[in-house]
């Protein structure tokens, strides 16, 4: 293996990476909305947003850095109505699909970041937990809100001449987070209980339990094949390593690795496989992690090698193409 | 003294706020940095959150406010870490100089400065979240640790009774249907309305959507499930929701055998309400 180099954020290599990370954020959004049904909010006594001490409600949300940036104190005046909660998920998901289809897009992601930050404190007041990949969307649309206008593909108005600036830095922003989020994790894992963690987790016991935990605590079971896998110590013990592994070298697989397109995948496939063990579904994080492929590179290199690396390609775009893991400009 | 440290902020904001527009606020922020500076500022980070965690050893109404790891026992290991991470700061000071020198030399190149400061805003964030263990909703330090050492995860499998609490759905003709808390969208049953009419309002209002196979606006088989995710019953072939008549709660004794068959020893009822 040759010498690894960093990612450049400012490398010039078209614009895909971008696009898809555009395309993704704003499915992710509406398809979350589109999904979950937060009406059921409304139906709780209206003292969930005073009582602090209250066990039916999560204190920690109604502490002031989280109740008043996220709007929720509105609730205290305002009445909360299942259609109003409904309407501001349709909203969401509405927000969604424009930016998806390239309609406005910034202006949705500036709508989009405090909307999901709003219903999804609400959701956490009432409700304590969220999946993590609500999180992750979140850190999305910030960043995509941050962004340039444009960066963005839209219908609306034509790409400005002027504006020169390379549009793959928010995904690498983007892969930034990821890679110390996974990479988090995985060190929560060593701080808490130490790099013996796959030893401890005991996945085995787990899968042996489902069948009794699907009617005692109605949990459901994942695919009965992986589910009997994973009852056999080895197999768990190996998985439990390699999701240790994947999470603490995440950074690595992400920036200074060169079958980084081919690694990326272990993030999906780990999700998927916590699915068909356990049931619990990430699918928000499966539809993000599409934006972690880079896109550019793979297209490139393949055009770049198609048509030969002696006539009719743009020797810039060579240079790009070759030197995404190059020196930081 | 605190006048003169006014003076100074309004000064040093309104020569970065000049005429030059946003792009000079991102360099004349960025111009401040140097390698020095971050390299303290990462280790007040952490003297911060060592702090924190000694603070959040003493009895929990101590703890900052914006702790969020829900653990109290692991904060011991938390100030282990971050003390590592100092000491290891503090030993290898000259090489973390240097990679902090070339991270604001990086920072402060003349092209992309508005990007760069973009960058360094949203990476310090995600890091100040992780390190002070604050769950800021767009960043939180990351998946607890959990395990399947326990007892529980041993019982019912020999053929040893289980005691568990199982909620059933009671319609006109007399049916007694299972529903979870899956049906509600809520994780845990803490979270449901303390009221029963009001948990029967919810399971009504829940089960209208349920029985047209969606949670919300997507068929429940293709939906992104809810995080504490439940056995999906099938309510879709239950009785009309006009039917609903009542909720209830058992306390169940059963033995569940290989071939999945349940056998249940007792039953007691421990809570019913009715719709009025």
């Amino acid at each position: 293996m040759k010498k690894l180099q960093p990612v450049n954020p400012f490398s010039e290599l078209g614009r895909t990476n971008f696009f898809v990370f555009q395309a993704v954020t704003f499915l992710a959004l509406a398809y979350l909305y589109a999904s979950w049904n937060l009406q059921g909010i409304a139906f709780l006594d209206p003292a969930f947003l005073d009582d602090v001490t209250s066990e039916s409600t999560y204190s920690y949300w109604k502490r002031a850095p989280y109740f008043f940036p996220s709007l929720v104190f509105i609730y205290k005046t305002l009445p909360l109505t299942p259609e109003y909660v409904k309407y501001l998920q349709l909203v969401a998901v509405g927000v969604g699909c424009l930016g998806m289809s390239g309609v406005f897009p910034r202006l949705m992601a500036m709508i989009a970041f405090p909307l999901h930050v709003h219903l999804g404190s609400l959701f956490l007041i009432a409700n304590d937990t969220m999946d993590a990949s609500t999180t992750m969307l979140a850190m999305a649309l910030l960043i995509l809100a941050l962004s340039p206008a444009p960066f963005f593909y839209q219908w609306t108005t034509k790409e400005s001449v002027k504006f020169k600036e390379p549009s793959f830095w928010p995904v690498y922003l983007f892969w930034m987070v990821v890679a110390m989020y996974y990479c988090a994790a995985g060190i929560n894992k060593i701080v808490e209980v130490g790099p013996h963690w796959p030893l401890w987790v005991r996945i085995d016991r787990y899968a042996r339990w489902a069948d009794v935990a699907s009617w005692s605590k109605s949990i459901p079971i994942g695919h009965p094949v992986v589910v009997w896998m994973m009852s056999f110590y080895w197999v768990a013990l190996a998985v439990s390593a390699v999701t240790l592994i994947i999470e603490v070298a995440a950074p690595i697989l992400l920036f200074r690795f060169r079958g980084r397109n081919l690694f990326v995948l272990s993030f999906p496939l780990m999700h998927l496989f916590i699915f068909l063990t356990m049931g619990f579904g990430y699918t928000l994080y499966m539809i993000l992690n599409v934006a972690l492929i880079d896109w550019d590179q793979l297209l490139q290199h393949r055009t770049v090698q198609k048509v030969g690396t002696e006539r009719g390609v743009d020797p810039k775009l060579k240079k790009a193409v070759f030197t995404r893991f190059g020196k930081r400009t | 003294m605190l006048e003169v440290w006014v003076v100074k902020w309004r000064t040093d904001v309104g020569s970065m706020i000049d005429d030059r527009g946003s792009e000079s606020i991102a360099g004349n922020v960025l111009a401040r940095l140097s390698g020095l500076r971050l390299y303290l500022f990462v280790l007040c980070l952490l003297g911060v959150s060592s702090l924190a965690s000694v603070v959040a050893l003493l009895p929990s109404r101590y703890a900052p406010p914006w702790m969020h790891t829900g653990q109290e026992s692991l904060h011991s290991r938390y100030l282990v870490f971050y003390v590592s991470l100092i000491a290891i700061l503090l030993v290898l000071r000259r090489p973390a100089l240097r990679y902090a020198d070339s991270l604001v030399e990086w920072l402060n190149r003349p092209t992309y400065r508005q990007a760069r400061f973009k960058m360094c805003v949203v990476v310090s964030l995600a890091l100040a979240a992780y390190f002070t263990q604050s769950h800021i909703f767009i960043f939180h330090r990351g998946v607890n640790v959990w395990n399947y050492q326990g007892k529980k995860y041993d019982s019912g499998l020999d053929g040893t009774p289980v005691i568990s609490e199982i909620k059933f759905l009671h319609f006109e003709k007399g049916e007694m249907l299972r529903y979870n808390l899956g049906l509600t969208n809520f994780s845990f049953s803490k979270s449901l309305p303390e009221k029963l009419s009001d948990r029967i309002r919810l399971i009504r209002y829940s089960l209208k959507y349920r029985q047209a196979n969606r949670r919300f606006l997507l068929p429940v088989n293709l939906s992104n499930p809810i995080h504490q995710y439940y056995y999906p019953f099938p309510y879709e072939s239950y009785p009309p929701v006009e039917e609903l008549v009542g909720i209830s709660k058992w306390r169940v004794e059963a033995i569940a055998s290989p071939s999945s068959q349940v056998d249940v020893l007792s039953a007691e009822l421990v809570e019913y309400g009715t719709v009025k």
